[in-house]
């Protein structure tokens, strides 16, 4: 760090800029990192210099958020000093502000830096911060309107990647394709994945990305689909296929609402039963070991974890099981579809559909997700909010849910009727104080802290011994290994 | 009476949820008591579509873009035949580009398209990004359609193929002439997504009017109860005029995981 004093200063300012938004009551999540920048030009590389490689970024379509907390809160839990961006601010201005917050002055011997980057962002800092660490979670179909297609995206990162320093190593997700093209030469990869033969699907039915080979075009073939594209692939042009994967989920399980596993030897239980977030779970244990952590430092954690905010939250309210999740494009709404598909006694289904610039301005993906899937579910009520929520009344119609579809734009009122309604479940039980069906809700990124904090305030959060309400996976072939 | 649908390159030209013109103008059949079959169409395979009615294409990235350029050279003869017979086809985005002469890189390459259109064009450096009113004439009254556009090809008619649309908002075909899409009889190409025929019902049911003419029962589709399409079209143009108030987004908006 040749100017020190120059990294400081703008790490002061940027902090008295943070300081006095917070004051004013503003979310403080960009503009001290531009002061900082601003004033010191190699901000970001004296940031690479302080934590010389124990430094994780962690990028793809799906997952960053919850991977990067799950590292930084294991790394918590073992006594390190972290910084991240934990709110998913995750570019560059972000990325800065981050640390004018978050940096302490006086160096501790365990400290890391972890940080969710925007695929775009990538390249951008790649250089200037040096990660120890990559993680590349997966790649989706997401926000056309600002990246314009996939692929583009894809060498975005795939640049990015092979300017990482040697010795850094790149945790890629091995049963996706298109992930898998980003992996550098000559570094250290680790393609991560599910050993979990009993959770293929022989076919899939959903809109896939990635159906060509990245290295000779031709199409894959595949043994079996996990969701979206990621599965047991294979290259009949040019032979390359999914790499056995490491670390590995094993004997994965339905347990109490949300899933039981195996890495690499480690029992590791979920909170939520979406399938997605297994390869979180590896993304993040595989980046714990390679910035440091021990097998018995994740143990405890290992066994009960939970995936944030917001990410198939548990509420209740009235007595009703609320459930909330976020959904951002087609392939994350497939997954979260899943879910109310597998848990008993869904009356209500709760959508809201936002066009602004964090949700993407264009909404047609809806049309590109399997809500033919619920058609059988007996929803009773499909709820549509948000600045289009005719949008999705329309294409619940054309999915032809036999449910009563009723438009609310505010999402908080939206969501407090559709609780509020008294549920048949609870009239044909004769009212006996059973639970009245679960309402779910599926909201795009600008409406999710809304509701959070609603519910929060409104609502009860479930605690983990009540598993009697959970979701569970009814399937009985995947309960067993 | 069967109403066939043709929905070309499926995987291949998938990109932006145009399959949902395919399920709207099925559902829409059905629900009117109308037989529907719908027909894949993949590269590579020897389906004569002279027995479709409608044929239907979407958009795909470069790479699949290009198989299909391939494989649709082997099908022209067939598909005029097809529109000589009175099938009708909608083409959105790429494969509208497809449906024209070619379509010019940035590096002067041309790829030929099959010239059912007489239209071409050519690669722009801004993307046209965002959502689309224009003007369409139905046979009668003008009819406002609603969409979204995202594309950086500039597309170019020639004598012979006319403008589609009139674009009151957006870009359209290249965003200097206010044309969008283009019709030469019963082929139709278009920039709009949305999908196309989501908010637009009038124009699916038109189109399905069109490909039915040839069994000799055009007109006399039975309304259907469009409540929500109603109500999405009259909250979009307030929606819109929202939007054009509201500054360009700030750079530091970031949607998190």
């Amino acid at each position: 760090m040749a100017r020190r004093w120059q990294f400081w200063a703008a790490l002061a300012a940027g902090r008295m800029v943070y300081r006095f938004l917070r004051v004013a009551g503003r979310k403080a999540t960009t503009l001290p990192g531009v002061v900082a920048m601003r004033l010191c030009p190699g901000f970001l590389a004296a940031v690479g210099d302080r934590f010389a490689g124990r430094l994780v970024l962690i990028t793809g379509t799906n997952g960053k958020t919850t991977t990067s907390n799950l590292v930084g809160t294991w790394l918590n839990d073992n006594g390190w000093q972290v910084v991240s961006n934990r709110l998913g601010a995750n570019l560059v201005q972000g990325i800065a502000t981050a640390v004018v917050e978050q940096l302490q002055r006086r160096r501790s011997y365990l400290e890391a830096a972890v940080f969710e980057v925007d695929e775009a962002t990538m390249e951008k800092v790649v250089e200037d911060l040096r990660p120890g660490v990559v993680v590349v979670t997966n790649f989706f179909r997401d926000q056309m309107d600002r990246y314009g297609e996939l692929d583009r995206v894809v060498d975005l990162v795939a640049g990015a990647l092979a300017r990482v320093p040697e010795g850094c190593v790149c945790l890629i997700n091995g049963d996706d394709p298109v992930a898998y093209r980003v992996a550098p030469q000559g570094r250290r990869v680790q393609f991560y994945g599910l050993q979990a033969p009993e959770w293929l699907e022989p076919r899939s039915r959903e809109v896939r990305d990635g159906k060509f080979c990245g290295f000779c075009g031709h199409p894959l073939s595949y043994a079996g689909f996990f969701y979206g594209q990621l599965g047991i692939w294979r290259c009949p042009g040019c032979g390359r296929e999914r790499p056995l994967p490491e670390p590995a989920a094993r004997h994965i399980r339905v347990a109490k609402g949300g899933l039981a596993f195996e890495v690499d030897g480690l029992p590791a239980r979920l909170d939520s039963p979406g399938l997605y977030n297994v390869y979180n779970v590896l993304a993040a244990y595989g980046a714990v070991r390679a910035v440091g952590l021990s097998q018995e430092q994740v143990l405890g954690a290992m066994a009960r974890i939970r995936t944030g905010l917001g990410r198939l939250e548990r509420f209740r309210l009235a007595g009703r099981p609320i459930v909330l999740a976020l959904v951002k494009n087609p392939t994350g709404l497939n997954e979260q579809l899943k879910v109310v598909e597998r848990t008993p006694e869904v009356t209500d289904v709760v959508l809201v559909l936002n066009d602004l610039y964090a949700d993407g301005t264009d909404v047609s993906w809806i049309w590109d997700a399997d809500l033919e899937r619920l058609k059988d579910k007996g929803i009773e009520r499909a709820w549509c909010a948000g600045t289009r929520a005719e949008d999705m009344a329309i294409r619940v119609r054309y999915a032809e849910w036999p449910a009563e579809i009723r438009v609310i734009r505010d999402p908080v009122a939206c969501v407090e009727a559709a609780s509020s309604n008294p549920s048949d479940l609870a009239v044909t039980r004769g009212g006996s104080g059973r639970p009245k069906g679960t309402v779910y809700v599926l909201t795009t990124y600008s409406s999710l802290y809304t509701l959070r904090d609603w519910l929060v305030r409104r609502g009860e959060e479930e605690h983990d011994d009540e598993t009697d309400h959970r979701p569970s996976v009814s399937r009985s072939a995947r309960s067993v290994q | 009476m069967k109403l066939t649908i043709g929905h070309l390159y499926p995987d291949l030209l998938d990109l932006y949820s145009d399959r949902g013109n395919v399920m709207i103008l099925e559902k829409r059949a059905r629900w009117r008591g109308i037989e529907v079959e719908v027909v894949r169409v993949d590269a590579g395979d020897a389906t004569d579509v002279r027995g479709c009615d409608l044929l239907l294409m979407g958009g795909g990235m470069d790479r699949e873009q290009s198989l299909v350029a391939r494989d649709l050279q082997h099908r022209r003869a067939n598909l005029e035949q097809a529109v000589a017979e009175g099938a009708v086809v909608l083409a959105i985005c790429g494969g509208y580009q497809l449906l024209g002469e070619y379509f010019e890189t940035g590096s002067g390459e041309r790829i030929p398209g099959i010239g059912l259109l007489d239209a071409y064009t050519v690669a722009g450096e801004r993307r046209m990004v965002g959502n689309v009113m224009a003007e369409c004439p139905l046979d009668g009254p003008t009819e406002t359609i609603f969409g979204y556009e995202n594309h950086s090809g500039r597309t170019y008619l020639r004598a012979g193929t006319d403008p589609w649309m009139r674009v009151v908002r957006g870009d359209g075909n290249n965003g200097s002439d206010g044309t969008e899409g283009a019709r030469k009889g019963r082929v139709f190409g278009t920039y709009l997504h949305g999908p196309l025929l989501a908010k637009n019902p009038r124009l699916a049911d038109w189109l399905l009017g069109l490909a039915l003419e040839r069994k000799g029962t055009g007109g006399g589709l039975r309304a259907l109860a469009d409540r929500w399409e109603e109500a999405a079209r009259e909250h979009l143009v307030r929606r819109l005029a929202e939007l054009d108030g509201m500054e360009s987004p700030h750079v530091g908006t970031s949607t998190g995981e």
